[in-house]
């Protein structure tokens, strides 16, 4: 018996790589989205701690400051010198004082007063 | 009111004469002086205060207000100059203290060169520079002192001529920091050799 066949009618195989191509874009996308969801949670988390950490703290990180202190290549008889050294660590305390200086004394202001008065009978 | 604005005088000129007790560059005649008149204003602002208490009238108030306004006039010429003595005060106290530096550099300069290990001469020209920026400093702050010396009870603008003086100061200042500044140099000088 002959096996008749409707070639035209014939159902369309799904296309075999297209799928897997589909499931790979999807779990790529998701992937992506969790991780960057992941990421934008982790960097809050981090930014929180850090401004409570922040609040917290009581005392400023100290600042040091370094005094430049100049090197003497060719050094005289008188780069040692003990006068001369306590010379110039008084004027050098004297520097800072200078600078110190106020010569504004805005605390020291004279109060703004409405001499002005009327009386309204 | 006039009783608070009375109380805020007496406050504010108490103030000005604890700050003019802890300047040392003021002689002790013109701190005395100062510090009188400023104790003779408080007294009077303080009777003052009583003779409103006192007040049975609104004449006797209009009157106690006037006399209030006339002498603080006088306050005000008596505020300035204090200011400027206060100022004035802190200058010469640091010209004092940089004056001794060059007294003791030139000592050390002087000693360097009679051994003659060390060519001095920069250094020597250096002092008479430093000496130089004392002495306009002092010219700026006698400046200052003639400006203050302006005001009068009718002066209409105090604070102008304060603010002028001030800033008569603040010259006199930038002369002390480039004395300092030559004294620092002269060190540096000795330190190197030739």
């Amino acid at each position: 018996m002959p096996i008749e066949q409707d070639f035209e009618n014939l159902p369309i195989a799904p296309e075999k790589s297209a799928r897997p191509k589909k499931r790979l874009v999807v779990f790529v996308s998701v992937f992506g989205t969790a991780l960057v969801l992941l990421l934008a949670v982790a960097i809050f988390a981090g930014f929180n701690q850090k401004d409570s950490s922040q609040s917290i703290s009581e005392k400023p990180t100290p600042t040091t400051t370094t005094k430049f202190k100049e090197e003497i290549t060719s050094p005289s008889p008188y780069a040692t010198d003990a006068a001369l050294l306590k010379i110039e660590e008084e004027v050098g305390n004297l520097e800072e004082k200078i600078q110190a200086t106020d010569l504004k004394e805005v605390n020291l202001t004279p109060p703004l007063l409405e001499m002005e008065v009327n009386f309204e009978k | 009111m006039l009783n608070h604005q009375d109380e805020v005088i007496k406050t504010y000129l108490t103030a000005l004469k604890l700050k003019l007790t802890g300047i040392s560059g003021l002689s002790n005649d013109e701190q005395h002086i100062l510090s009188l008149n400023l104790d003779n204003e408080i007294t009077w602002f303080g009777q003052h205060q009583e003779e409103l208490n006192k007040a049975g009238s609104l004449e006797d108030l209009v009157d106690a207000a006037g006399k209030s306004k006339e002498q603080y006039q006088k306050t005000e010429v008596l505020i300035y100059q204090t200011l400027g003595a206060i100022l004035a005060g802190k200058e010469t106290a640091l010209r004092e203290e940089i004056s001794q530096k060059i007294k003791s550099l030139k000592e050390k300069v002087g000693e360097i060169r009679l051994k003659g290990d060390k060519d001095t001469s920069l250094a020597e020209r250096w002092l008479l520079e430093a000496e130089n920026r004392l002495t306009k400093s002092q010219e700026k702050q006698f400046a200052a002192q003639q400006t203050l010396v302006k005001l009068k009870e009718s002066s209409l603008n105090k604070t102008r001529i304060y603010n002028e003086a001030q800033s008569s100061l603040e010259k006199s200042h930038q002369f002390l920091k480039e004395a300092n500044s030559y004294l620092k140099e002269i060190i540096r000088e000795l330190k190197h050799a030739d």
